[in-house]
């Protein structure tokens, strides 16, 4: 038997792609509709150990206790939402809080997505809004499926019921030519997010990532004041390809096992404001929290002041989310202070606030992106230091670093430019159908899998020094 | 058909996957047993589409149009020749494969094709500057000691990314030495990688004659009486090009062209050549083939430059935490291999010196701190090494009071 590498369960590699969707989607279209929330649920927990066998235990316990409450919750009752919010809350802090700073624990692969999850479930469970009691594979498949366990997107259970490949709403009745159909019909519409998606990972991200990685290679304290903006938007466009590639990749996959297309990023650099910037950007952790928190607080319905405070709290809670070091602090704070001055001072004057609300997107946005990249505190003060030259040059700075780097990744850096304008991404949505679009889309698959191939099994490609 | 083209991503898919696998399949063996394949990490299809990365044909389309019939006889005929090579057993056989050649120079065409330092440090080869003024045949004794900046004037480093900083941030070696380093290179480019930066030799006498005739003015000082003829009109030139660049910084007159090591050592002489080459190496060869390899390039370059004192540098460390968790880059192989290298030195014209003195931390490891990546030191980082070269330096033991003497003139005046 052969050993399989973790690297498996990263979209992007052709493990992935040749050897673990092929046989999960035959598995999946060849069984009567009644299996496929079963075929899921195991081929997602064969993935998820594939990826991460050490943590299993701890994703299987969490599914296990939010199965086991969610009869309760479903009752209605209080006490236990109260309950499986705190245990599943509590969880999630304690393994961000002993990964950060214990020694040797690991962060279970995917918790903070997973846990959302089933926070938002067990909400919804308790509102009312999931009217039929989904049984243990319905919520096994939900909490753990392979195309959103990694990073997201935190996919509402609505969405899972949708989903009429396991419903059998779609081919319970069809013979099984139609069915064939139906499948290439949802495979070709999914493959086409996926490679969109992937190119989007393997030619821009991938390669921003290299050039971030070189910025570190010279030293924060060492880069000349030029080539720190640069770096700046370097990692806040590898930051967003790399994001936004897998949420297309991702969702791609759930189309083709017959979910909705589910919508993460939406040109959030074409906002007009911060705020806006953040209902566009990794959308669907936004409007859980918008869902789950902010509003249950009250939203901004209860006066200026109660709204102030629930925008701290969900900002802090932001923050932590991402991580419990300190520059994840100062970058939540940042925004929170932006978001803040939008809504009660700029918002006071509509030129104003278009004006300085495109600034900060553009200009203050990226700015803390860096807070984001850079986890050493005094990492983070000598690069800033450079991006803001007020104590004179660095240390050993070579002026020309930027053109030496924007040579070399520059072409990375335009591409990455230019589809930050929405019209392109459009232009490829809505000619999707056509056979020159599809093509195209083909051809750029192929050379994402050729570049893909050269970090597969390869591990020289990245490594010459 | 219809199904095909109502299912184009589908069926593209399917169709190229299911070809390239069959492809790869058929090859394995032999036009691709060149690839490092692990099937645990990647399906059989990766080794087509690496070979299509490097924008050469797969293996099923040169069987169709007979290249592959081509490159099944000329590995016979590289066969024979590795053979008859060796059965021949001289001392330096002259890379006379062109074919093989032609093969592995379109497998290096993909390699990222960075900058060549050349240009940064175009003013370098001030060969007049270090006056060699004892030039005896009797065999002289070396002595390590500090040496002043000055040293490094008409000094080269060969090396891979870990030079390349090197090159970029050393101020003080900066606009002195010249460097051969380019990323990824290794021991093995010598002959074969063609990135060094040098004008293109004047082939007619009349282009000599263009050059004007000031050859025998600077000539008399640096170049020593074994050289190669054709290296001084080339010297030259890149002196005259130092003069223009003083107006019009870019010698826009003078072609360039890129050659390998071996071609630019015959024809740029230096009196310094400092290595460091070994960590790309470290996956592949063994430590005697590696050693071998470099013994071959260092008897080279002594013929080439018969009187540059030769610096071979231990390979660099990694940190501790790559070293641990690497299978390949790990200080224990690079320890064995510096063993191997310090062997190399016979201490009268070819020295080993290890600048990890300099930058390890107890364990023997490369200081955490000193570098971002793991592998490479940070920019600031590069003084470490610098200050090494300087304190571990080899004079002619009868220039060493000489040298002394003027170390204590710099020391009085003020640096820049």
């Amino acid at each position: 038997m052969l050993q399989i590498s973790g690297n498996m369960i990263n979209f992007s590699d052709l493990s992935f792609i040749f050897r673990f969707l092929p046989i999960f989607l035959i598995v999946y279209y060849g069984v009567p509709y009644r299996f496929r929330a079963i075929v899921l649920s195991l081929g997602s927990l064969v993935f998820y150990a594939v990826g991460d066998i050490r943590n299993l235990a701890v994703f299987i316990i969490c599914i296990a206790i939010n199965y086991l409450i969610s009869f309760k919750t479903a009752e209605r009752r209080g006490a236990f939402l109260f309950l499986i919010v705190v245990l599943d809350a509590t969880m999630l802090a304690f393994f961000k809080l002993a990964f950060s700073y214990g020694q040797g624990i690991m962060l279970p692969l995917g918790i903070s997505f997973f846990i959302f999850k089933m926070i938002s479930f067990q909400a919804d469970l308790y509102m009312g809004k999931i009217k039929k009691f989904p049984g243990f594979w319905n919520e096994l498949a939900y909490f753990s499926m392979f195309p959103q366990v990694t990073q997201g997107p935190i996919m509402r259970y609505e969405d899972y019921l949708k989903n009429d490949l396991i419903s059998g709403e779609a081919d319970m009745f069809l013979i099984l030519k139609d069915r064939l159909i139906l499948c290439f019909e949802r495979l070709e519409e999914g493959l086409f997010w996926f490679a969109l998606g992937f190119g989007m990972k393997i030619l821009i991200a991938d390669h921003l990532a290299m050039m971030w990685n070189d910025i570190g290679t010279i030293g924060y304290e060492s880069i000349s004041t030029p080539l720190a903006w640069a770096g700046a938007a370097c990692y806040s466009l590898n930051l967003y390809f790399d994001f936004w590639g897998y949420s297309l990749m991702a969702a791609g996959i759930g189309v083709c096992l017959g979910f909705p297309f589910v919508e993460n990023f939406n040109h959030p650099y074409a906002a007009g404001s911060v705020s806006e910037f953040y209902r566009r950007w990794h959308v669907t952790l936004g409007t859980w929290f918008r869902d789950y928190v902010y509003i249950p607080l009250g939203g901004s319905k209860k006066g200026n002041k109660k709204t102030a405070i629930n925008l701290v709290i969900v900002w802090l809670l932001t923050g932590f989310w991402h991580g419990v070091t300190f520059n994840f602090l100062i970058w939540c704070l940042a925004l929170l202070v932006m978001i803040l001055a939008e809504k009660f001072i700029l918002s006071k004057k509509e030129i104003l606030l278009k004006l300085i609300g495109r600034i900060n997107v553009l200009i203050l946005i990226p700015v803390t992106w860096i807070a984001f990249a850079i986890n050493s505190t005094s990492d983070l003060k000598n690069y800033l230091l450079r991006m803001f030259p007020v104590n004179g040059p660095g240390v050993a700075v070579n002026p020309g670093d930027f053109s030496k780097l924007s040579g070399m990744y520059g072409v990375f850096m335009v591409a990455g430019l230019i589809l930050l304008i929405p019209a392109v991404f459009d232009f490829v949505n809505k000619h999707r159908e056509k056979t020159v679009m599809k093509l195209a889309v083909l051809i750029l698959f192929w050379i994402c899998a050729c570049f893909a191939s050269m970090k597969a099994g390869n591990p020289f490609m990245y490594l010459s020094f | 058909m219809k199904v095909f083209s109502r299912f184009i991503l589908v069926s593209g898919i399917a169709v190229v996957w299911i070809a390239l696998t069959v492809d790869s399949f058929m090859a394995k063996d032999t036009l691709y047993r060149e690839f490092e394949y692990d099937a645990s990490s990647a399906p059989i299809m990766s080794l087509s589409l690496r070979r299509l990365f490097e924008r050469r044909t797969p293996f099923l389309v040169e069987l169709a149009n007979g290249d592959y019939a081509k490159w099944q006889a000329e590995e016979l005929a590289k066969a024979e020749q590795e053979k008859a090579e060796a059965a021949e057993n001289a001392g330096n056989a002259e890379p006379a494969d062109a074919t093989a050649q032609g093969t592995e120079d379109a497998a290096k065409e993909n390699d990222a094709a960075l900058e060549v330092p050349g240009e940064a440090t175009g003013e370098a080869p001030a060969e007049e500057a270090t006056p060699e003024a004892t030039e005896e045949p009797v065999v002289e004794n070396y002595v390590m000691t500090e040496v002043p900046d000055s040293y490094f004037e008409g000094a080269l480093f060969i090396g891979d990314s870990r030079t390349v900083g090197l090159s970029e941030y050393c101020e003080q070696l900066k606009d002195v030495a010249r460097f051969y380093s380019k990323i990824s290179l290794t021991i093995y480019d010598f002959g074969k990688k063609e990135f060094v930066e040098v004008p293109v030799m004047p082939e007619t006498p009349e282009d000599v004659a263009q050059e004007g005739t000031p050859e025998e003015v600077a000539g008399d000082t640096a170049a020593p009486e074994g050289e190669v003829q054709n290296a001084e009109p080339a010297t030259e030139s890149v002196e005259n090009a130092e003069t223009v660049a003083e107006t019009a910084d870019v010698p826009e007159d003078i072609p360039m062209e890129k050659v390998t090591i071996e071609e630019a050592l015959s024809r740029e002489q230096f009196n310094k050549i400092y290595i460091m080459l070994g960590i790309n190496e470290l996956g592949s060869g063994s430590v005697e083939s590696f050693c071998t390899a470099y013994g071959d390039v260092v008897n080279r370059i002594r013929e080439l430059q018969p009187d540059a004192i030769i610096y071979i540098q231990g390979i660099m460390h990694v940190t501790g935490e790559k070293s641990n968790k690497d299978k390949v880059f790990k200080n224990e192989n690079i320890n064995v291999r510096n063993e191997g290298l310090k062997a190399l030195a016979d201490n009268q014209h070819v020295f080993y010196i290890d600048m990890n003195e300099a930058t390890d931390d107890e364990a023997g490891n490369l200081k955490e701190d000193l570098s971002f990546d793991n592998v490479h030191l940070k920019a600031k980082s590069y003084a470490l090494w610098y200050d090494y070269l300087k304190t571990h330096a080899y004079v002619k033991e009868s220039e060493y009071l000489v040298m002394q003497a003027k170390e204590k003139e710099v020391e009085t005046q003020p640096t820049e």
